[in-house]
């Protein structure tokens, strides 16, 4: 996990560039990337701001500046956006899912019903 | 919020749940809320009820992180003090909010157009919100030129109703000649003077129905903005009048 919030500076300083402004007009691999990414973080929690959680308040501030540059992660042309986005996304894998999940339904209950 | 909608999701839904709410929490707070549409543009997901129950729940959570985050931060904004002279000074109060948050309520108008009744009823829904809460939203020129704009556009999409082309297409067969008339409504609108471009539904009872919503949404608006702060509206509506006037010629 420490891999992964050490790849949030390198994304944050890249979104950073005044020229760069992939939340305008991206084309759909440059948003499944940014869509793989976020769901990566809701898995970890690396994008909660819940204080139950641990993340810094700089790692919280870089990924607030990288959701600014981020396409809508949804698109309407989307074909079976559920089953190929959602369900059967390779980013879900199977061993580390089974790990999290009891945590992350846990979580995200908690989350909808609050 | 029924424990039967929460207990119908599968672990990857959860996950996309909680993204949604990361994402659009951080949006929100930096006064980003048009992303927040997007999630209900998509037929698969629309199609599921528990889902979108779900989103509905965390779409009201982050319309309130918006609206909380305005009220504490007055980021909307900036005002610009000018004195006039030594003697006698006089504060000039101009209100005038930042361009990101002007496109963004710019967005939300356009999608409040949109063919989806989910998209579009939420856009309104969160467009009428941050004006209510906010009514000098109104003082922003172009704001309200788009709003004048997108009002114009809509009525020229219900006039197609009459005008469209009802394309006459006749044929000759061995046994009968029949004509019939071609159903082609128009999809897309587009203002020359901004950058505004609307995707409408061929259903011209779906387009009434938008516009006359929109007509009364801003006739509210503009009848409470003016009661707060009369001087101002009306110089704004005054600019923006002089913008389509100038852009016409």
């Amino acid at each position: 996990m420490t891999e992964l919030v050490a790849l949030t500076l390198p994304i944050d300083a890249l979104v950073s560039h005044p020229d760069f402004h992939p939340h305008h007009k991206a084309g759909s691999e440059l948003t499944a990337l940014f869509r793989n990414m976020w769901f990566i973080c809701g898995l970890f929690r690396l994008s909660s701001d819940d204080k139950a959680d641990v993340i810094s308040e700089w790692q919280y501030a870089a990924m607030t500046r990288i959701a600014a540059k981020t396409p809508p992660i949804v698109l309407e042309e989307a074909q079976d956006y559920l089953t190929n986005a959602i369900e059967y996304n390779p980013v879900f894998r199977n061993d580390f899912l089974q790990s999290v999940s009891l945590v992350v339904l846990l979580n995200g209950r908690y989350l909808i019903v609050g | 919020m029924r424990g039967t909608e929460i207990r119908a999701l599968t672990p990857t839904q959860v996950i996309f749940l909680l993204t949604m709410h990361d994402l659009e929490s951080m949006r929100s707070r930096g006064f980003l809320p048009s992303s927040l549409i997007s999630y209900f543009s998509n037929e698969a997901i629309n199609k599921n009820l528990s889902l979108t129950a779900c989103m509905d729940s965390i779409s009201e959570k982050v319309c309130d992180l918006c609206l909380e985050s305005g009220i504490c931060a007055h980021n909307f904004f900036q005002v610009i003090r000018d004195f006039v002279n030594d003697t006698i000074s006089r504060k000039i109060v101009q209100h005038s909010i930042s361009p990101s948050l002007s496109q963004e309520l710019r967005k939300l108008l356009v999608a409040s157009t949109h063919r989806i009744v989910k998209v579009r009823e939420l856009a309104m829904k969160y467009l009428q919100r941050l004006v209510t809460a906010f009514p000098s939203l109104l003082c922003d020129p172009p704001f309200v030129v788009a709003l004048l704009e997108v009002l114009t556009l809509m009525h020229r999409a219900c006039e197609g109703e009459f005008t469209d082309e009802v394309g006459f297409d006749s044929r000759r067969t061995a046994q009968v000649d029949f004509c019939h008339f071609k159903f082609t409504p128009q999809h897309e609108y587009s203002s020359s003077r901004t950058d505004i471009k609307l995707e409408l539904s061929d259903s011209y009872a779906s387009r009434n129905e938008i516009l006359s919503q929109l007509y009364r949404y801003t006739n509210k608006w503009l009848e409470a903005a003016t009661a707060r702060a009369p001087i101002e509206i009306q110089a704004t509506l005054q600019v923006g009048t002089k913008f389509l006037i100038r852009t016409l010629n």
